[in-house]
């Protein structure tokens, strides 16, 4: 039954249950659904994207999970996959990276560095960013060579952008010669060359079996450092074995993103260093700082107080320096100051001076070799002491001309006018602005003294001379009223002579017709009373002559009544004669006596003596 | 830009440091050759119809024989520059002798010879027939002057082209 329902079925929809036995097998059949789906998909896929998001949407999270499955699991494949795209932006990333850096820091330090650091900066031949980034660097890995160690050949190369550029093959080469001749000379196994120090930069280097490694390194690097870049060759080993391992001189920049990893830099801290002192170390500076600066301070005070005392001596008119200094003869000692050269002696004290400057006398030493200055100062100063000029004269120099103003005696004009050239420096003497002073005071004096027509004054330089005759009372009142003459240097009454009149009168009286007596028949006075006769006579003369009126005196001899007259006359001869004898040994001048005859005196004349009268020469010639 | 390691090798007094020195862009001063034995120059040979090729030229220091320091330098050489001395015929046998022992321990490199001193016409030793025998053993045969450096460039351009 059943197969003839089938055989039924088959004439009827033999061909629909072929077309539809077929369309279950490949429904059935994972592969052909597999690839049914590979056929629609790409047109599925784009018509759904034109029709929304809603596509994009569902594959969003299988997408992400599986592709965070795949890198998982093998990172190294997207990495080579990427490699192409991401290299040269990772490259330029850090490029453009590492040049923001360095503008930012040229901004920031331009506006803030010392003029120090700038001038350093520039000796170096850096820009201040680069000197300054240099400064602050503990350590920076300036390149890294990945070398062929077989040929010496560069594999590939990075460098920080800071870096000079340079011929990278060679240095590689030589390299790797280096190696060579290192491990020909220094090593008996395969010992090869590790680290190099030239200056600040160490070289490091690391071996594999088809690559060596060789990172440049500037200042102190760290040994994480070294491990890093062990850990690089041994992963580009890893990585890229068959490249490495058959290297045909064609540069590898696939590899350079993983060398430039090694590129790394540590700054020192912003903050001040670790440094730090401790108390007792802190004292100990301190005091030495104290103690050099007080050093330096005493010093500069030496120097100012040496300049101030040099400037002091160097200003003085007739003091030349040569040299000076200041020095301490032992540790803590004050200090002595020394000047040397040359002074006049007119020119001011330097230990006035140096006293002045504020250094003590006892610390000046002073070495002056005297010498003439012709310093105008000095050529006056020397004038007044040579020429003694008195006060109300004021000198000067006019070039070489010696100028005088004031008032001044005739005198000193004359000594100022002769002795003026012959000083050093003056040529000639002006002495038009002098005034004499002299005619004035002579008025004064005159006023004063009303002297007598037998006194003639005068005065010089000041001092008023005096000559003639004058009575004693004149000359006794005139001293004190010519000590009150403002003006007056002084007095001069040697060339005076003073008149007593009232003396001479008395003597005059006291002499005229006195009678010396004689005993009778002799011709010898008595003796007792003639020194005092004489010493009168003697006065009188004198006075007499002092007055301008000389006097003599007349000696007349007399008898009485008595006895013969040719023996009377012959006695009053010898009485006179006797008398004059005597008195001439008194001190008598014997020309200012002579003998009278009695018939002179007139009768009544009857005495036994000598008769003295007093007569005026003047009066007789 | 590919990168080819060339040694230059030769007897004592041949004129390697003086014939290469004048092409060639110095890096290193001659002080390396007496210190490490070796000195390291490097030039580019940029042809117009094909792809330029640095040569990093190894110039080892000339001894009187080619010690195993001196050998080892030859390590990975792509190619040799010979120089033998125009004016001393034994220097052809020495540079024969050299390019036997550095076959030997690296295997055959392309390389070429440049007969030095070219310049010294009175002093000249080699005959022609001598050189048409060095030519025909396989030698790319050049006549230099260290003077000039005339002879050297197509030298290391017959070289490039040997090497690609």
């Amino acid at each position: 039954m059943a197969s003839d329902l089938d055989r039924l079925k088959d004439l009827l929809f033999g061909h629909e249950k072929k077309a539809l036995d077929a369309l279950t097998r490949r429904l059935d059949t994972a592969e052909s659904r597999t690839a049914d789906v590979a056929d629609v998909l790409p047109d599925a896929i784009d018509r759904s994207a034109r029709h929304g998001p809603k596509l994009s949407q569902s594959l969003k999270k299988p997408l992400e999970e599986t592709l965070t499955e795949a890198i998982t699991r093998d990172p190294q494949r997207f990495a080579a996959a990427l490699y192409p795209v991401m290299g040269p932006a990772i490259r330029r990333a850090i490029a453009e990276a590492l040049k923001s850096l360095m503008a930012s820091l040229n901004r920031a330090v331009d506006t803030s560095l010392s003029p120090t650091a700038r001038w350093r900066a520039r000796r170096a031949g850096l820009t201040v960013a680069e000197f300054v980034l240099r400064e602050s660097l503990i350590f920076r890995v300036d390149e890294v060579y990945l070398i062929d160690p077989r040929s010496g050949l560069l594999i590939e190369h990075v460098r920080h952008p800071d870096t000079d550029d340079k011929d990278e093959d060679a240095i590689s080469a030589m390299l790797s010669a280096i190696q060579e001749f290192v491990r020909d000379s220094f090593s008996d196994g395969d010992d090869r060359l590790a680290s190099a120090t030239i200056g600040e930069f160490t070289v490091w280097v690391c071996q594999g079996p088809f690559a060596m490694l060789a990172a440049v390194i500037r200042g102190t690097p760290p040994q994480d450092l070294r491990n890093q870049l062990d850990m690089t060759v041994e992963r580009l080993h890893l990585t890229h074995n068959a490249r490495l391992e058959h290297f045909d001189g064609e540069r590898c920049e696939e590899l350079a993103p993983e060398l430039a990893s090694c590129l790394r830099y540590k700054l020192r801290p912003a903050t001040t260093s670790g440094f730090r002192l401790s108390p007792p170390l802190l004292l100990t500076a301190l005091l030495f700082l104290a103690a050099v600066s007080y050093g330096i301070y005493d010093r500069i005070q030496r120097q100012r107080t040496l300049a101030a005392w040099n400037a002091a001596l160097t200003d003085a008119p007739g003091i030349v320096v040569t040299a000076s200094r200041h020095e301490s003869r032992s540790w803590r000692r004050h200090a002595y100051y020394q000047v040397e050269g040359l002074r006049d002696p007119l020119a001011a004290d330097p230990v006035r001076l140096a006293v002045e400057a504020g250094i003590p006398a006892d610390r000046a030493v002073i070495h002056f070799a005297p010498y003439v200055s012709l310093e105008p100062e000095i050529v006056v100063a020397r004038a007044g002491a040579v020429l003694k000029s008195p006060e109300g004269v004021e000198l000067s120099l006019n070039a070489t001309t010696l100028v005088a103003t004031g008032e001044a005696g005739v005198s000193w004009q004359d000594k100022a006018a002769r002795l003026g050239p012959a000083l050093p420096g003056v040529t000639s003497v002006d002495l038009s602005g002098v005034s004499s002073s002299d005619a004035a005071l002579y008025a004064e004096v005159v006023r004063r003294t009303v002297p007598p027509e037998s006194v003639r004054i005068r005065v010089e330089d000041g001092v008023a001379i005096l000559e003639g005759r004058a009575e004693r009372d004149w000359v006794s009142r005139i001293e004190t009223e010519l000590g009150q003459v403002d003006g007056l240097r002084g007095h001069d009454l040697s060339d005076m002579v003073v008149v007593n009149s009232v003396e001479l009168t008395r003597l005059r009286s006291a002499l005229s017709d006195r009678i010396v007596a004689y005993s009778v028949g002799t011709s010898v006075a008595r003796s007792d009373q003639l020194p005092e006769l004489a010493s009168d006579m003697r006065a009188l003369l004198a006075l007499a002559a002092a007055a301008g009126d000389p006097a003599g005196f007349t000696l007349t001899g007399l008898t009485d009544g008595s006895g013969a007259l040719v023996a009377n006359r012959r006695l009053r001869a010898q009485r006179a004669e006797d008398l004059i004898a005597r008195l001439q040994t008194l001190g008598v001048p014997a020309t200012a006596m002579r003998v009278g005859t009695r018939e002179a005196l007139g009768p009544g004349m009857s005495r036994r003596g000598v008769r003295i009268t007093v007569r005026s020469e003047s009066a007789a010639q | 830009m590919s990168t080819r390691k060339v040694c230059v090798i030769g007897d004592f007094g041949v004129g390697k440091t003086s014939t290469v020195a004048r092409v060639v862009h110095n890096v290193f001063s001659e002080k390396y050759l007496t210190t490490v034995g070796v000195k390291i120059d490097t030039y580019v040979h940029a042809p117009a119809d094909a792809p330029a090729q640095k040569l990093v030229i190894w110039d080892i220091a000339g001894a009187d024989r080619f010690g195993s320091a001196e050998m080892n330098y030859l390590r990975g050489a792509h190619g040799y520059v010979v120089v033998i001395d125009g004016t001393r015929p034994d220097t052809v046998a020495a540079a024969q002798q050299l390019l036997a022992d550095a076959a030997r321990r690296y295997g055959e490199v392309p390389f070429v010879t440049l007969v030095n001193k070219n310049d010294l016409t009175a002093e000249w030793q080699l005959s022609d027939d001598e050189l048409d025998a060095l030519s025909g053993s396989g030698h790319a045969v050049f006549k230099t002057s260290a003077l000039s450096g005339s002879g050297v460039a197509d030298a290391l351009a017959h070289l490039c082209e040997r090497m690609r």
